[in-house]
């Protein structure tokens, strides 16, 4: 008699573990929304969350341990564990602008803005007044030795070459393209770009390769995320039913009590 | 809480919207002599970072990625697209079309110079050449006389305009067209009439006779048209509309979510 109760055996355990449920569903939501409205957004990468199994709290506590069979391993309900990102290559769409580049395979552009560089796939560039390529929101574009890009403004024609180089009356700056160790290393921050948290190392010049004239488009297909989107909805509601499950369970139990008091 | 998610597809959908505003002026500017399409380039929003990556959490797993929230997306900016349109073959002596880069100049009423790639010039009360219309058109910089007399006009691929006075078999320069280039066309303020003005963002203009250092030629006879392709506007029509549909499918999600919540408690 003098057992004590496991932990998870007491009603309004299983009402946190619905209710965390939910919240990790709602997570997924957001993370769905985010990218259904980064569907036009050049160079985006799409992020899903990945969503972990805890163990009972019991277990983390240490007082019981995984495959006990009792009660205990039920499993601890579930979590957000990271939001990961999808790096699959987006459609190339094909824009005539000469300062539209797109890089076919793995690799980054590398954008300088105040606070540091940082990394992009969205190569919607342009030259502004003083000849220097900018991004759209004018962070310089770095060339391969880590300086801005500059043309001469008034010295007619420039190219671009197929391995990413500038040239302009016969001189050529080549586009920086990177790597990441490891392309868990990147964090967004928005304007379409990647903070990598180590540093990139540079694509061996027989690798190099850029497409002008060409964008890289999101990669988000809207089939998959409209079928998750439908999936984490009706998981949501279900973990929502459970806690009202939970609820009419412990009214019934409250009452009964009363009664009998 | 999914309010967020209601905010995140609400900037989506704004985002769009304003993608469909740029589509619908570019399809009404089909007919536009000289018209540049413009295309809007969307930007992700910031990020919430609840975890950092790397970090140990409280059950004592690493977080490799973190977990980031993105919040939307935005409208970065409007960028005119400025390949070449079709040349049409008018035959009108008063029509150019310009081969390259170049923008023609005029002065509006303020003596402000403005550009254009509208070549459909006319003459005005007092024999001088005009960008568009021949009553409310600007005047052509440098300015152009048009002697009465004239019986023909003709522009040179190198601007020169000459005419042909009545009962003259020889040909007398009367004017040099000169055109303007920018290092940023992009940046040029758009203001409508089928003008532009320079900005910031353009540059100062590189000032120079038709056919000297990449400015371009001039065609007599011809307009150029718009550059819109409408079989391209209309598929970025549909992705667009149909990208709208789905930022709203999302917003209904967050909505029915927050309903589930809110029906949570039991009376």
């Amino acid at each position: 008699m003098d057992r004590a109760i496991p932990f998870a055996a007491m009603s309004y355990y299983g009402l946190y573990i619905s209710a965390e449920g939910a919240h990790a569903q709602s997570r997924r939501v957001e993370t769905l929304a985010n990218n259904l409205a980064n569907a036009d957004t050049v160079g985006f990468k799409r992020d899903f969350a990945v969503v972990q199994a805890r163990y009972a709290e019991e277990m983390q506590r240490g007082l019981d341990y995984p495959g006990s069979r009792t009660v205990n391993d039920l499993g601890g309900g579930v979590r957000v564990a990271e939001t990961k990102t999808d790096f699959s290559p987006g459609a190339f769409k094909r824009t005539g602008n000469p300062t539209d580049i797109a890089i076919p395979g793995d690799g980054f552009f590398m954008v300088r803005r105040p606070d540091g560089d940082y990394l992009t796939r969205a190569g919607n560039f342009m030259f502004n007044s003083a000849g220097r390529l900018v991004t759209q929101d004018n962070y310089p574009v770095l060339s391969d030795s880590g300086a801005p890009i500059d043309i001469d403004p008034d010295a007619g024609d420039w190219r671009l070459t197929g391995d990413g180089g500038i040239v302009q009356n016969g001189t050529q700056q080549n586009l920086a393209l990177v790597k990441p160790r490891s392309l868990g290393d990147l964090s967004k921050v928005g304007q379409n770009l990647f903070k990598a948290l180590a540093p990139a190392a540079p694509i061996a010049p027989e690798h190099r390769q850029v497409d002008g004239g060409f964008l890289e488009q999101s990669d988000v297909k809207p089939t998959t995320e409209m079928t998750e989107l439908i999936e984490a909805s009706r998981a949501f509601e279900a973990n929502i039913s459970m806690i009202k499950n939970h609820d009419q369970m412990m009214g019934t139990l409250t009452s009964r009590l009363l009664k009998f008091s | 809480m999914s309010v967020q998610t209601l905010y995140t597809a609400a900037t989506g959908m704004e985002a769009l919207q304003q993608k469909l505003d740029v589509i619908a002026n570019n399809l009404a500017n089909v007919n536009t002599t000289g018209f540049k399409r413009d295309r809007a380039n969307f930007e992700d929003l910031f990020y919430r970072t609840e975890t950092v990556p790397g970090i140990q959490d409280a059950a004592g797993n690493y977080t490799p990625v973190g977990i980031q929230t993105g919040l939307g997306s935005k409208v970065q900016s409007t960028q005119a697209d400025q390949t070449q349109g079709a040349f049409q073959q008018t035959n009108q002596p008063l029509d150019v079309a310009i081969q390259g880069n170049g923008y023609l100049q005029v002065t509006d009423p303020t003596g402000q110079i403005l550009y254009s790639r509208a070549g459909n010039l006319s003459l005005n009360a007092n024999g001088q050449l005009v960008v568009g219309d021949a009553t409310v058109g600007y005047l052509l910089s440098p300015a152009i006389s048009i002697p009465q007399t004239a019986t023909s006009i003709t522009i040179g691929a190198d601007g020169k305009v000459s005419v042909q006075e009545a009962g003259s078999t020889t040909m007398q320069q009367v004017g040099q067209i000169q055109l303007a280039r920018f290092i940023n066309p992009q940046g040029l303020m758009s203001l409508g009439g089928n003008l532009l003005s320079q900005s910031d963002a353009s540059g100062p203009p590189t000032q120079g006779v038709p056919g000297t250092n990449g400015i371009g030629t001039i065609q007599q006879g011809s307009l150029e048209a718009s550059n819109v392709e409408p079989v391209n506007e209309l598929i970025d029509l549909i992705t667009t509309q149909r990208s709208f549909e789905l930022n709203s499918q999302a917003i209904q999600a967050g909505d029915q979510i927050m309903q589930d919540i809110t029906n949570l408690r039991r009376g």
